[in-house]
């Protein structure tokens, strides 16, 4: 588990991070969601152990990570622009990370580079920038680390790179204690990886929920009450999110779980209900509406 | 988990990842080492008979020894090719973020990258050195104290090597950005050295009484700035010393094995500030100028002080006139603003940054405002400055022009060594309960005399104010005073006496007759015992004779030379025609020709030194011999109307010159005088020139206007080739 405790880090006068406090669970897949600037990389890098934070303390698995080198064998950071030695091929790189990384585990490295249809010996400097961000995420989950950090590594990978990737986190996940954190500028690249996410904004931290928890707890219905009255004492029962009438069909979005929710509409014998599933954008805007944000600005 | 071969893995690693470092290394001590030595080798087949010395001990002594010092340059370029190619990763932010998230202790990864830069030099290096001494080997010329040549110099030049490399990357940690570090390594490696030239610049140009002593090697580095900078302890490593006795003077010098011991504190200090710079240095300085925000306003004025300063004395080099302040506080205020803006520009990495900063700027400005006042006013009473009785142990004073001393003395075969003959009477002479010389001393200080220069102008010579200075100036001496205090320093003065002054040609007339002056004012009485000398050279007015002399006739010679020199005054120096001179030369058969170094210089020999006329006489020169009247065909006398006038001024693009010319009417007559008579006359009442120069400085016994030359009926008749003067009050009357 990682655990920041109001960690905060300037850079000259830009407060790059202020007072975050943040835990990430082990075994679960953390996005760290923000727009540029908001704090991601510094986190992360501050996670990662190459720059010491100015007050506060990141622990993981309870042990200081800055200059810290038996806890930093557990982690494998990979930043927004991942540099590879010069003139290196895959291979170089992971014999470069062996020698650090001594569960690194070679012969599924060159396994996964073919079903990436990476060569091995090709230099890294040819490659595509998809291709580099590949070759990180392989380079990474066989360095068989408890942590992974990625820094915007998913951004810009294609559909099928993302699903395959997302699989091997998956495998990843399913085998052996593995804890990867993702920052991203982006909400929809994180959707479908993510269990858990966390919004920085301006260097401090907006949220941070389990995604599942997030997507049962708040529901978009749709409804037409049989009268204005009605209407009125179904509305004022339902812990509401939102609430946008057009003619005479609501469309609200409620906190609660599906039965919850539905049994109160029910009780009103409405000419129609139906609940209409929220997207992970839809939830956080009405999340973050709440707490007074407009996150469009922020997030998409 | 971590192995326990990482160390050893990343010092691998890096040496992988940097093989260009040790291939140009190679190649660099390959032309340094290999080329230079074969060809050297070739010079001693070429020509066999050319050095007085073997292969052998040219290779141990100089190849692998004194020449340390080339192969140092070659060194230092190594040390900073690996410094700053081995840590360029710190300014670079994405580097940063892989190596410092690694699973090794910044420390660990400090010292691989360090061992592995040193490696990447040593490996190549040691390598040709094996191979020069195959070579030296292959031409017999390696003996076990080559052998021992050789490991210290592998020795000295590592050190270096860690000297510069430290520096390096110290540089490479202290900045963000790869060309400020290259411009921060070449400030590093030569601040001290660049300090010590601006001390000795602005005491030379600010202080009339500034002069130079304990220096080693060049005049420039007396010790009174602190060597921190690598650049000015290999100056003082490998410069040789002024010598200031004859045996140190005839060691072969090498280098000063005596600080061997500073530099490897040196280098191991130099190399722990790296890696406690490295250790407090921030990822985040990455990109950044200057990785620590707090030096900044400290580096500015330790930089941009000194540069406006040095800036003030290119000035004033390139301009045509120096004997005012005007280019000199122009080439300040220039340089000031200059390096002001350019060390914003690249703190900021902006143009717009140019003028932040505008309270460091005013201190910067006041700071260097205070340095010159400090210096043009005499603020510290630097010129001023004469220690009380109570604080002084002895004095030592030098006279120029007085008494001779040779400049440079051949003392082995590798060459000349200079005896410097301030520096050794500074050394040598101990003067006490001598009253005058302190007398003299504060005389001068409160006096203080200048020579004043005059920028040249077309007329100069018919200018009132500038004949009358000429005149008054002509009087003027040189006299240099070192105090030894109780406290153990010494402290040097040089001053401007009036000899037209009678108090301070007393006081001067008790220094010289002080037992304790002659004695220390030349090595010739001090440590010239149990030399042996080719030859003695006795010049008088009509002839130049070498002879040879027995140990024992040489300590003689010197024994009684020294008996009555002890007893001439001042007085005879300056009214008294010498007879001639002796000089205790050195030889050596060269390859074309052979050459001769003095020891002693042209010593006087004076009609009253009866006792050594008569001993040379005995050796078989007689000094006081004319020639025969019947030898001379004719002598010719030029009534140039000439007189002696030194101006001093500064000639358009030139620096400042002190000219002695002579000035001779367009009238000029010539008289040729061939009766027995007459010529007999004549040789009665002439100095020779050469004579006349030595003494030239207190001299009053001869006349200006006619120039005599003497014309033999046979060429063989006389080696001279020389004019000569009237004796003053002996012009005949036939040429009057």
């Amino acid at each position: 588990m990682i655990t920041a405790t109001n960690v905060t880090k300037h850079f000259g006068e830009v407060m790059a991070v202020n007072d975050i406090s943040v835990t990430i669970r082990s075994g679960e897949v953390f996005g760290l969601i923000g727009t540029n600037g908001a704090g991601k990389s510094t986190f992360l890098r501050m996670a990662a152990g190459v720059i010491k934070p100015d007050s506060g303390k990141i622990l993981m698995d309870e042990q200081l990570v800055y200059e810290n080198p038996s806890v930093k064998a557990d982690l494998f950071y990979i930043s927004d622009d991942q540099y590879f030695l010069p003139n290196a091929t895959p291979q170089d790189m992971a014999a470069f990370y062996q020698d650090y990384y001594v569960s690194f585990d070679r012969v599924r490295f060159d396994e996964m580079l073919g079903n990436f249809q990476l060569k091995s010996d090709r230099k890294i400097n040819t490659f595509s920038k998809g291709m580099k961000k590949q070759l990180s995420v392989l380079l990474g989950v066989c360095a068989n680390t408890k942590y992974l950090f990625c820094d915007e590594t998913f951004d810009g990978l294609d559909p099928v790179m993302r699903q395959a990737v997302k699989s091997i986190f998956a495998g990843e996940l399913s085998e052996r204690e593995f804890t990867p954190v993702i920052a991203s500028h982006n909400l929809r690249e994180l959707e479908d990886i993510c269990d858990y996410v966390g919004i920085l904004h301006q260097g401090g931290v907006l949220m941070q929920k389990d995604l599942e928890e997030m997507k049962l707890n708040i529901h978009n219905v749709q409804c037409v009450f049989q009268n204005a009255e009605e209407e009125k004492t179904a509305l004022a029962l339902l812990d509401l999110v939102k609430a946008e009438k057009r003619g005479s069909l609501n469309n609200i979005t409620v906190r609660g779980s599906e039965k919850e929710i539905m049994e109160k509409i029910n009780t009103f014998s409405p000419v129609f209900a139906e609940i209409v599933p929220l997207t992970l954008e839809e939830i956080f805007i009405s999340e973050t509406e709440v707490v007074g944000y407009d996150i469009k600005k922020l997030i998409f | 988990m971590i192995s326990k071969n990482l160390f050893f893995k990343l010092i691998k690693q890096d040496m992988k990842r940097r093989i260009w470092c040790p291939i140009l290394i190679f190649v660099a001590c390959f032309l340094g080492l290999e080329v230079r030595l074969l060809m050297d080798m070739e010079e001693f087949v070429r020509y066999p008979n050319a050095h007085s010395y073997s292969l052998a001990v040219y290779i141990r002594e100089y190849f692998f020894g004194r020449d340390a010092r080339t192969m140092a340059i070659v060194v230092c370029m190594a040390a900073f090719l690996c410094g700053l190619s081995g840590y360029a990763y710190l300014h670079s932010k994405i580097q940063i973020d892989l190596y410092h998230s690694l699973p090794v202790s910044r420390s660990r990864f400090f010292w691989a990258r360090y061992l592995s830069g040193v490696m990447q030099f040593c490996i190549p290096f040691v390598l040709n050195v094996a191979v020069c001494t195959g070579i030296a080997a292959s031409r017999k010329a390696v003996t076990a104290e080559t052998i021992l040549a050789i490991l210290s110099f592998i020795g000295i030049e590592m050190i270096i090597f860690v000297l510069a490399y430290s520096v390096a990357v110290i540089a490479a940690g202290l900045t963000g950005n790869v060309i400020v570090s290259i411009l921060g390594t070449g400030v590093l490696f030569a601040y001290s050295a660049g300090l010590e030239l601006l001390k000795f610049l602005m005491a030379e140009r600010f202080y009339d009484t500034y002069t130079v002593y304990d220096s080693r090697g060049h005049f420039i580095f007396d010790g009174s700035v602190w060597c921190f900078s690598p650049i000015s302890m290999m100056i003082k490593f490998f410069s040789s010393p002024n010598n200031t006795t004859m045996a140190q003077a005839q060691k072969f010098f090498k280098y000063d094995t005596s600080y061997v011991g500073v530099l490897i504190v040196a280098a191991v200090l130099y190399s722990l500030a790296a890696y406690f710079i490295f250790m407090k240095r921030a990822s985040e300085a990455a990109g950044k100028p200057i990785a620590f925000r707090i030096a900044e306003p400290v580096i500015k004025t330790m930089v941009v002080l000194p540069s406006a300063f040095l800036t003030g004395f290119f000035f004033c080099s390139i301009s045509s006139t120096t004997n005012t302040d005007r280019w000199f506080l122009f080439g300040v205020f220039f340089g000031f603003t200059v390096i002001c803006i350019l060390m914003e520009i690249i703190y900021r990495l902006s143009l717009r940054g140019a003028l932040m900063h505008k309270k460091q700027f005013l201190f910067n400005a006041v700071c260097t405002a205070l340095i010159f006042v400090i210096f043009r006013y005499d603020v510290a009473g630097y010129d001023t400055y004469v220690p009380a009785d109570a604080q002084l142990q002895s004095c030592a004073v030098s006279i120029s022009g007085l008494m001779p001393l040779a400049q440079e003395i051949r003392v082995n075969e590798f060459g000349v060594h200079v005896l410097s003959s301030g520096e050794y009477r500074m050394a040598n002479m101990e003067l006490q309960g001598n009253a005058s010389v302190m007398e003299l001393a504060r005389k001068a200080a409160k006096e203080q005399l200048e020579i004043r220069y005059f920028d040249y102008y077309e007329g100069i010579e018919n200018s009132t104010e500038y004949l009358e200075t000429l005149e008054k100036q002509n009087n003027y001496r040189v006299i240099e005073f070192g105090y030894k205090l109780s406290n153990g320093k010494n402290i040097y003065r040089k001053y401007i006496v009036d000899i037209a002054d009678s108090d301070t040609l007393r006081l001067l007339s008790d220094i010289f007759n002080d037992y304790n002056y002659k004695i220390g004012a030349t090595p010739l009485f001090n440590d010239s015992w149990n030399i042996a000398f080719d030859t003695v050279r006795c010049e008088s007015n009509f002839k130049r004779e070498d002879i040879t002399l027995t140990p024992q006739m040489q300590s003689e010679l010197i024994g009684i030379y020294q008996k009555e020199y002890m007893n001439l005054t001042l007085d005879t120096i300056m009214y008294t025609a010498p007879v001639g001179t002796v000089d205790f030369l050195f030889k050596e058969n060269r390859k074309d020709d052979i050459l001769y170094t003095s020891y002693s210089g042209k010593m006087y020999v004076y009609p009253q030194f009866t006792e050594t006329l008569a001993l040379i006489k005995e050796y078989g020169v007689d000094m006081q011999e004319k020639p025969n009247v019947e030898d001379v065909a004719l002598i010719r006398v030029n009534d140039e109307d000439m007189y002696p006038s030194s101006y001093l001024h500064r000639s358009p693009y030139d620096i400042y010159e002190a000219k002695s010319e002579v000035y001779s009417d367009e009238e000029n007559e010539e008289a040729e005088y061939s009766s027995k008579e007459q010529v007999q006359q004549i040789l009665d009442s002439i100095i020779s020139d050469g004579v006349v120069w030595m003494a030239k400085g207190y001299s009053n016994f001869y006349e200006n206007q006619y120039v005599v030359n003497i014309q033999y009926k046979k060429k063989d008749l006389s080696n001279l080739n020389v004019s000569y003067h009237f004796v003053k009050g002996k012009i005949p009357a036939f040429i009057q």
